[in-house]
């Protein structure tokens, strides 16, 4: 290849470079037919959310979580096509989204990691300026854009005689460009990510939050309850990595010296924030545990407890958080946490199943050991739960199947029993009727 | 290549490749252990994605819409089979009621859970080693449903001029229809266990002709 061919390939690159660097901001926002198209989409999505259940409903929760949102709203009316509504989504992993049609959701597994409630004004301000500022449609249109140039130096690539310099040419730079389009899409967004934080800093001095619990909120979603690899690094992110955020953020601190809050008002708003969101933790305990994420349920278990700890539905989640760890400890061993431990862990995880994983582990000593402490914890705590409300249905049904387990058949039959009596028509009755019908048949031979 | 051959290609590959099926079998329903009289199709989930040279972009309406038809041609050809489809889980039923609508998406999510295992080792059906466990009753709270229809569905389709950069004047000529990769679960509404599983590709949806073939298949008591 000659030089000029080279040179070929330099023009190419930096042609499409320029188009990386034409990115827009969402002041004085027009709409386009694409935009209109896109918007549609959304709200088709936003209906599949509540229709598919995964919106969580409670009243309480969802007034406050909208009474913060909306403290955080810019002044005057909402932008063209935005209507506000804050969502609480079922989803254990830690995360808050926007739609730009206004719909903004937190999971119900940022609400159990986070402490107190200017975290999520944080958190929710964050969000807002992704509507407001049109994060999604100039995301979009920017996503657009590289997808053409990228299929256009695609269809130029497969185009090109390969056996001439020029074409080999061409072909170099159909290779390349691709690459820099997804890296450049990725950029972008990571800007958008930045200017989010910095709207967040300011709205919430306004609204007489302390932005010191600003890098807080980011060092708890560097928290890893399991063991799983950190979220990837800031090439392939959206987002800047928290290091940057949190850094950048405590500069804010320093130069603007936003006044203090009163140490009692945080406190206040602490314990306001804890006893709105007990009930959705408790569901985010009980849906981590489903999702095989028994650490992360045990963990906000335990600061559940921390907080209310003569809670009957407190204990029982723990109980049930420990009975869900089974073979598993409650905190990931070092040999797990290594790459190489990391790395067998989501191979072992994409080949057998949760239940294959736990009868492998069963089959090893450490892994019995572990298991036998686990259950012993989770049948204390149901018996303490029922020690303090004794007609706790569920915890009846958590010890029945301890005993189960235990093959103790008499009395995992007489709690299960008891777990009928006392609920009826609970929605585990048929399975528990089967349950007793197994052991009666056991029982009698 | 005249344009002759190559709408005639085009039409021998659209009838070839217009659906294919694998199903696999749990012994329990092969052995006639398990009796299968009342079905319920559980919401079909389809999601179809438009590929065009400006990136790909989701196609709501037409995944809804394709939803709504799947559940009812799954049900249309198990009913064909006699079984009885019974169809507690409406729209209106889930709006109304909150906690039927939760308890519709755990077991949704505990498919989708398994599904990564299953997806890649169908074949392992007919070992009977997939089950959701038996948190799947909570949608049987009285024990008369015999299994759960889990569905699940993504499609692609590609525009013209997109198919004309891929594939050239061919691509273009048989670009049109999305092509689907569709998923149909049997699982038993006692445990938990996934009796079968129905494995098809096809352009465009497969119609209840398609799904009729393939449970012809399962010896249904």
């Amino acid at each position: 290849m000659k030089i000029y061919h080279l040179f070929a390939v330099f023009v190419i690159i930096c042609g499409s470079a320029r188009c990386l660097s034409a990115t827009e901001k969402g002041e004085n926002f027009v709409f386009d037919k694409a935009d209109i198209q896109f918007l549609k989409e959304v709200e088709l999505l936003d209906q599949r959310y509540e229709r598919e259940g995964m919106v969580y409903h409670d009243e309480a929760l969802n007034a406050y979580v909208t009474r913060i949102g909306m403290s955080m709203l810019p002044a005057g009316t909402a932008p063209e096509h935005v209507k506000w509504a804050f969502k609480v989504v079922r989803d254990p992993m830690a995360n808050a989204f926007a739609l730009p049609n206004g719909s903004i959701f937190v999971t119900t597994g940022l609400l159990s990691l986070l402490d107190s409630e200017d975290q999520l004004a944080s958190v929710l301000a964050h969000e807002i300026t992704h509507v407001t500022d049109r994060h999604s449609y100039l995301g979009n249109r920017d996503y657009r854009k590289k997808s053409t140039i990228k299929s256009i130096a695609e269809f130029a690539g497969r185009m090109a005689p390969g056996n001439t310099d020029w074409g080999a040419s061409i072909q170099l730079a159909a290779m390349m460009v691709p690459a820099m389009m997804d890296f450049s899409i990725l950029g972008y967004r990571r800007e958008l990510e930045r200017d989010a934080d910095m709207y967040a800093f300011t709205k919430i001095i306004e609204g007489n939050y302390d932005p010191r619990e600003m890098p807080k909120t980011f060092r708890l979603l560097e928290e890893r309850d399991e063991a799983e690899p950190p979220p990837k690094g800031a090439i392939y992110s959206d987002h800047p990595k928290l290091e940057d955020r949190i850094s950048y953020i405590n500069a804010e601190i320093a130069s603007k010296a936003p006044p203090l809050v009163a140490a009692d008002a945080l406190a206040e708003r602490r314990v306001r924030y804890q006893n709105l969101t007990e009930g959705i933790v408790r569901e985010d305990i009980r849906i981590s545990i489903m999702a095989g994420r028994p650490r992360t349920a045990l963990a906000r278990a335990n600061k559940l407890l921390q907080f209310h700890p003569d809670s009957a539905d407190n204990l029982y989640s723990q109980a049930e958080a420990y009975r869900g760890l089974g073979p598993w400890t409650a905190h990931p061993m070092e040999a797990e946490l290594t790459r190489s431990g990391l790395k067998r862990d989501e191979s072992l995880g994409s080949r057998f199943t949760y239940d294959e994983e736990e009868k492998v582990l069963l089959r090893k000593p450490e892994g019995q050991a572990t298991w036998s402490e686990n259950k012993a914890k989770a049948q204390e705590g149901y018996e303490k739960a029922l020690a303090i409300n004794p007609n706790h249905a569920k915890a009846y049904l958590g010890l029945g199947r301890i005993y189960e387990l235990d093959s103790k058949n008499k009395e995992a039959l007489m709690a299960y029993q008891k777990y009928l009596e006392l609920s009826p028509n609970g929605q585990e009755s048929f399975s528990v009727t089967q349950r007793i019908a197994a052991l009666k048949r056991l029982t009698e031979q | 290549m005249n344009a002759r051959t190559m709408f005639l290609i085009a039409l021998f590959s659209s009838c070839v490749l217009s659906a294919t099926a694998v199903e696999y079998i749990h012994p329990k329903l092969k052995e006639h252990e398990v009796s299968v009289k009342v079905a319920v199709v559980l919401p079909a989930q389809v999601d179809i994605e438009k590929h065009g040279v400006k990136g790909v972009s989701g196609m709501g309406q037409e995944s809804d819409d394709a939803g709504r038809q799947v559940t009812f041609e799954v049900g249309k050809a198990l009913s064909n089979r006699g079984i009885t489809i019974e169809n507690p889980f409406t729209e209106e039923a889930l709006k109304s009621n909150e906690d039927l609508r939760l308890a519709m998406a755990d077991v949704q999510q505990r498919f989708d859970q398994t599904e990564r295992q299953l997806f890649k080792k169908e074949k392992d059906v007919k070992n009977g080693r997939f089950s959701l466990g038996d948190s799947v009753t909570v949608l049987n709270p009285n024990g008369k449903i015999d299994v759960f229809i889990i569905v699940r569905s993504v499609g692609a389709k590609e525009t013209k001029s997109k198919a004309f950069m891929t594939g050239g004047l061919l691509g273009m000529a048989m670009s049109g229809e999305a092509e689907f990769r569709t998923r149909v679960a049997i699982v038993d509404a006692k445990n938990g266990d996934i009796l079968f599983i129905g494995d098809f590709v096809s352009s465009g949806l497969p119609s209840d002709k398609v799904y009729e073939h393939s449970f012809k298949k399962i010896p249904f008591q």
